[in-house]
């Protein structure tokens, strides 16, 4: 089963998709069981791959990813242009395995969470399945094609769950969403035309050259043997094996020379070095994914009309498809990017942080105002990217873990209230601690959580990010010294919330009947329970984290430090 | 650097981890219980918090000069040891029995102080999570943890000051104390990022060693193998953590959350508003004493001064029994700071030990009293901790008033009193610091410091008038006795530990204190032996200044407040002195005009910037691409037509798929998308 233990994780779920599909409309009282015993399932093959993962570097090293899977998949003559191929090639390393676990935990509580979805359930979970598949498809591909594919992917089914199941102004925030995404996604696709065109794939261009009979017997010597031709120039235009794959993208010796994205003769567009225009094309593409402001406008509108589940996965793991995607497609395959414009990342960071938490001071409704943290939280992923040090990288993976944790505990919190009063308003409520001692015993947990209080995930996460800005040698000591402004802002609006919604005496208003305001039920104690769980024991034992993320994050900063300041020197020559 | 070294466990260490656990235990046990068997596990609780007393005082018994240390790896990361470990000296050991002792004595009085309150487990259960919390602080081996522990004080501190969230001055009061430690926070973690960027490591004991090969060069700040840094930031790092000691001891300008924070259970003001939690700051001062340089500890002394001068102040005009005491608990910590400031590290510690039994003590004598008013008036509208409703309980309380006085006494540091013994070693030290320095500039703060002992006279001795002297001004009250005999032991026992001998044989002088036998002021590369002037007995001017000050104090009081009616408060509001000593110099009101309302503001701007002018040019920029795309639409129909006739085919299946769903916007988006994928494969081909 380990040969094929990703492909399962993506095909289980797009399988049982077809299943719900063709089963007739009266089983409908079966389809949450059947998305349930999935996502129970892929749970279980994460948790399994959890422990049989060792802590092997990846990232530009294809040869330590671990459950690789690798297909050819598109293979295609483009004449004097060479060869372009595209391949099924799955794998995960120590960044990705970690987005992978997430990710099956939190598809697992949205299930939960949307149990009682009566209306179209068909549908419903026929697309919650889609998009299930195709998040974790993203964060395991390694094919630049294959990740664009479930990228775009994503976006149908999380228009329509929006669209058709969310709430009063659905239809605008659902457009929005999808034209925001959509045009982040253009840039990225430019870019991954123009890596496509500038890279070869020096296996398969070593079999074109007839060095080796088949690319099983290529030896890292003939890898270095077609490097040196093509440096040189002996390779011709149609022996070129044009490759989507991501971690030869990471070698600069497969840039072809002359090509758009070259390090030595440098394309200049709009006045920039191409390679710096591709980085910032991609920055942005992701920047509206992740999001960062000014391009974050679509998320709080998202939320706040996206049903309950759907709030859940936006934040817990789609943000988190932005910041990977971020990473894996725009960091480590331009780290003179990065590193050129690590100022601008780490700004952008912290803007978002304050801007943020500003916007969520300023919130009356609490599933905005959760939104509005959100933006805040994903700063700090940004500001560590930015600081390219091991505990900046190593934080901002951490807060992704970390936020997908907290966040979808937030917007179950949210999705309690409005379950029962269909009313949000946080100046309609007073007092609630009296009639629902047990809800805000979890709301004072996961605030508390979310703005990083030690002894949750949170804490440890974002402390790293700031020791590994201030330490950092790309960007300068003050975005920490004013990121550290975002943690009092955070425990502004949670407190004052707590403060206004479930302190004092009862008291209600917007035509709220007291009598609905019945405390928590089982099933909303199992969703909770395991992100608390998991909130404390990751905040508590961050090895759990750590020990997974080790030498992928050793292998990457060194590699974008490094590499970066080498590619700068070519670029800048 | 060198890895780390782990160190094994050793029987003190074990030991300091069980008295750890055991309020963590009781937390536990009370969360978990059922309503129905409070009395019980309260009652539990208090046994633990009897057994953690008892072996505290063994360790602390046992330790002596001793430094046992016990580090264990946390996690690893990057080829690096994160340690955290349990390290015991005298001064931990100290700690421990205070905080164990005053803790247990504080479960003991609220048995009886919070019987029949709603939340009578939940309170039980918090004062376990805020112990476990604040041994966690005296226990660690190191800055990060501490820093931790640091937060799940502020966290229970929190949660106990909310006790009453019905009443919404208690909810805000807690808002208020979190959000105002996190701003030291801020302080405190920037002061963890550069020690970070500069040793990699936050283990206090390397973090010692390390500190004393740094080299200073110039304008630079260098250790071997690593970036230097500017000279001003060790400065910063001392700065930065003291900004946390600010924040979590009230001192200029955070103290405005202690006074709010009485709104909580008065056991509670006493444990940790009085003793414990406000002492962390200043025991964290202690602490990190190696690595505060001359700048720092300039700025430290005088921001202790001036929070002892204007705690004092403050004092002076409160009604509320417990806002004296606030007011009071600022001041003392300003001493203790100052104390730290002027390089005073023995006498500041020990008057943090002194302080915590006779502050205590006076915390839970106001509660006996207002416990005893409540019981004795249900009148609603009665309000039993304003002093103007008091008045001549000396005899209705005859326990209580003895316990408050001797506490007072030790507070106003009258002779033979333990608050004498401590408070008069930070002056003496004080005045030789400033005469070594320069008294010109430096002399303000030996200055601030005696004007604030006769303050500190003037309010308890008016806070005594008009709580035990005179008649009773509440009104008719019940004929009830005094309270049970635990309050009575309790109080007992902290008045007694405000004797002078206990802490010194001889009770006029500081330099006998046995304590000062096991602990020592660090070494700091900084400190330079103050030369003391021979010719100058400062010793005999600060005892001969200070009883002074304080017959001059009393008798003030005496003549103004001894049998004389109680002023209306309208007629002396008008003054505005009154005024400023009553709203503790304006600041809460600054404070809300300038930074709350306008940080609100902000937040408004910016949601309505957000709504004006982003989401609008978003959503202007969306209209003016779907009327680009109609215009693609049509170029692509008359005149591309039949090289994507296909695609449009099959976009438009797509369409009319969604129709139902948009006005086709998203068929006419795929369109441009896909026309604009193939542009971008010419031009780049």
């Amino acid at each position: 089963m380990q040969d094929y233990l990703l492909s399962i994780l993506i095909f289980l779920p797009l399988v049982a998709a077809l299943v719900i599909t063709f089963m007739p409309g009266q089983y409908a009282e079966h389809f949450k069981k059947i998305a349930l015993g999935v996502s129970v399932f892929q749970t279980l093959i994460a948790a399994w791959a959890y422990f049989k993962f060792q802590d092997l570097a990846g990232v530009t090293d294809a040869g330590t990813f671990q459950f690789v899977e690798r297909a050819s998949w598109i293979d295609l003559s483009l004449g004097s242009l060479g060869r372009l191929s595209a391949e099924y090639f799955i794998g995960v390393d120590g960044l990705s395995i970690t987005m992978v676990l997430l990710s099956t935990v939190i598809l697992l509580i949205a299930v939960i969470s949307a149990w009682n979805i009566q209306d179209r359930a068909k549908g419903f979970f026929s697309l919650f399945l889609v998009l299930n598949a195709s998040i974790i498809g993203c964060f395991i591909a390694l094919d630049f094609l294959l990740f664009y594919l479930f990228f775009e992917f994503m976006l149908l089914p999380m228009y329509f769950l929006i669209g058709l199941w969310g709430g009063p102004r659905r239809e605008y925030a659902s457009i929005k969403f999808f034209l925001y995404t959509l045009l982040g996604s253009i840039f990225i696709l430019i870019v991954m035309i123009a890596l496509n065109l500038s890279t070869i794939d020096p296996a398969k261009t070593a079999v074109e050259l007839h060095l080796v009979e088949a690319v099983e017997n290529v030896t890292p010597a003939i890898i270095v043997e077609v490097q040196n031709m093509l440096s040189k120039g002996q390779v011709l235009d149609n022996q070129m094996v044009h490759t989507f794959n991501l971690v030869s993208m990471t070698d600069a010796k497969n840039l072809i020379p002359g090509s758009i994205l070259d390090l030595g003769i440098v394309k200049i567009i709009f006045g920039y070095p191409a390679r710096f225009v591709a980085f910032l094309l991609i920055f942005i593409g992701f920047a509206i994914k992740i999001p960062v402001v000014p391009v974050h406008t679509w998320l709080p509108d998202a939320h706040v009309e996206a049903p309950t589940s759907i709030s859940v996965i936006l934040a817990g793991v789609l943000l988190k498809v932005g910041a990977y995607g971020l990473l894996r497609t725009g960091i480590l395959i331009f780290p003179e990017g990065a590193l050129k414009y690590a100022w601008l990342i780490g700004l952008l960071g912290v803007i978002s942080i304050l801007y943020g938490a500003m916007n969520a001071l300023a919130s009356k409704d609490l599933k905005r105002l959760i939104a509005y943290s959100s933006v805040s939280h994903m700063g700090f992923v940004l500001l560590g990217f930015a600081a390219i040090t091991a505990e900046g990288l190593g934080g901002s993976i951490y807060q992704m873990v970390s936020h997908g944790i907290i966040s979808a505990g937030l917007f179950l919190i949210a999705g309690v209230i409005y379950d029962r009063t269909h009313n949000r308003m946080i100046e309609n409520y007073s007092g609630l601690a009296h009639v629902m001692p047990k809800y805000t015993v979890v709301v004072v947990i996961f605030f508390f959580a979310s703005l990083g209080l030690p002894g949750f995930s949170g804490f440890i996460a974002e402390i790293f990010v700031l020791l590994g800005a201030f330490s950092s040698m790309v960007i300068s000591k003050w975005l920490m010294v004013l990121a550290t402004f975002g943690l009092v802002l955070a425990a502004g609006y949670y407190l004052w919330t707590i403060q206004r919604m479930f302190y004092g005496k009862l008291h209600l208003k917007g035509d709220i009947d007291k009598n609905v305001l019945v405390d928590m039920n089982i099933r909303e104690w199992i969703m909770f329970i395991p992100l608390i769980v998991l909130a404390v024991l990751l905040g508590i034992f961050p090895h759990f984290i750590l020990d997974l993320i080790n030498a992928s994050v050793e292998t990457a900063t060194s590699f974008i430090f490094d590499t970066g300041l080498e590619n700068l020197k070519i670029i800048q020559k | 650097m060198d890895s780390i070294e782990l160190l094994p466990w050793a029987a003190p260490t074990i030991i300091g981890l069980v008295i750890f656990l055991l309020p963590l235990l009781s937390f536990l046990i009370l969360s978990i219980s059922s309503k129905s068997s409070e009395v019980l596990v309260s009652r539990i609780a208090c046994g633990i918090l009897l057994i953690g007393t008892l072996t505290s005082i063994l360790i602390a018994a046992n330790i002596g000069t001793h430094t046992i240390h016990t580090r264990l790896k946390w996690f690893e990361w990057q080829d690096e040891l994160w340690t955290s470990g349990i390290r015991i000296d005298f001064i931990t050991g100290v700690m421990l029995v205070i905080i164990n002792l005053i803790s247990f004595l504080v479960h003991l009085f609220s048995l009886e102080y919070m019987k029949g309150d709603e939340g009578y487990k939940r309170y039980f259960a918090f004062l376990g999570l805020f112990t476990f919390a604040m041994l966690g602080i005296v226990l660690s081996d190191n800055l990060l943890v501490i820093f931790i522990f640091w937060e799940l004080v502020g966290l229970s501190s929190f949660l106990l000051i909310s006790h009453w969230f019905n009443k919404e001055t208690a909810a805000k009061a807690a808002q208020k104390a979190f959000i105002t430690n996190r701003i030291g926070d801020i302080g405190f973690i920037i002061g963890l990022g550069i020690l970070w960027a500069q040793y990699q490591t936050f283990d206090l004991s390397i973090l010692a060693g390390e500190f004393s090969k740094s080299v200073f060069m110039g304008n630079l700040w260098s250790r071997p193998e690593v970036v230097p840094m500017l000279i001003s930031w060790p400065t910063l790092v001392g700065l930065g953590l003291f900004l946390g000691a600010v924040g979590k001891s009230a001192q200029f300008p955070l103290q405005v959350w202690l006074p709010d924070a009485m709104e909580g259970p008065t056991p509670i003001s006493a444990l940790i508003h009085a003793a414990t939690m406000v002492a962390a700051g200043v025991y964290l001062l202690a602490r990190i004493f190696f690595l505060l340089n001359a700048d720092a500890l300039v700025i430290i002394a005088f921001i202790g001064a001036i929070t002892a001068f204007m705690g004092a102040i403050a004092a002076l005009t409160q009604n509320d029994i417990k806002k004296v005491l606030a007011f009071s608990t600022i001041s003392q910590l300003g001493y203790m700071v100052m104390g730290i400031g002027v390089g005073a590290y023995q006498a500041a510690t020990m008057h943090l030990f002194t302080h915590a039994f006779f502050k205590a003590g006076l915390f839970l004598a106001a509660g006996s009293i207002i416990h005893f008013l409540h019981k004795a008036n249900h009148d609603s509208d009665f309000d039993a901790q304003d002093m103007r409703n008091m008045g001549g309980l000396r005899k209705a309380l005859p326990i209580t008033y003895i316990t408050f006085l001797v506490c007072s006494l030790s507070l106003i540091g009258v002779p033979f009193f333990s608050g004498f013994l401590t408070k008069d070693a930070i002056l003496l030290e004080a005045m030789e610091w400033a005469s070594y320095k320069g008294f010109t500039l430096y002399g303000l703060i030996p200055i601030l410091g005696f004007v604030t002992v006769l303050l500190t006279t003037i309010y308890v001795s008016r806070q005594l008038i008009l709580v035990f002297f005179g008649s009773f001004r509440g009104g008719d009250i019940e004929k009830v006795v005094e309270n049970s005999m635990i309050i009575k032991v309790v109080l007992s026992i902290l008045a007694l530990g405000s004797i002078g001998f206990i802490w010194s044989i001889n009770p006029f002088s500081f330099d006998s204190a046995w304590m000062l036998n096991y602990y020592f002021s660090p070494k700091s590369i900084y400190s330079h032996a103050i030369q003391v002037s021979e010719t100058v007995n400062f010793h005999l001017i600060t005892v001969i200044a200070s009883v002074g000050l304080i017959a001059i104090g009393m008798s003030y009081s005496y003549r103004k407040y001894y049998n004389k009616p109680v002023a209306d408060n309208k007629q002396v509001q008008s003054s505005f002195l009154h005024r400023l000593s009553l709203s503790n110099w304006f600041l809460d009101t600054i404070y809300q005009k300038v930074i709350v309302t306008r940080l609100v503001a902000v937040g408004k701007y910016v949601a309505l910037f957000e709504a004006k002018v982003i989401d609008r040019a978003v959503n202007l920029l969306g209209i003016l691409v779907t009327v680009f795309s109609h215009i693609v639409g049509w170029f692509d129909r008359a005149i591309v037509d039949g090289v994507v006739s296909i695609t449009v085919f099959t976009t438009g299946r797509i369409g009319v798929l969604t129709k139902s769903v948009q006005g086709g916007k998203v068929q006419q988006y795929i369109l441009a998308a896909v026309i604009g994928l193939l542009i971008i494969i010419f031009l780049l081909a």
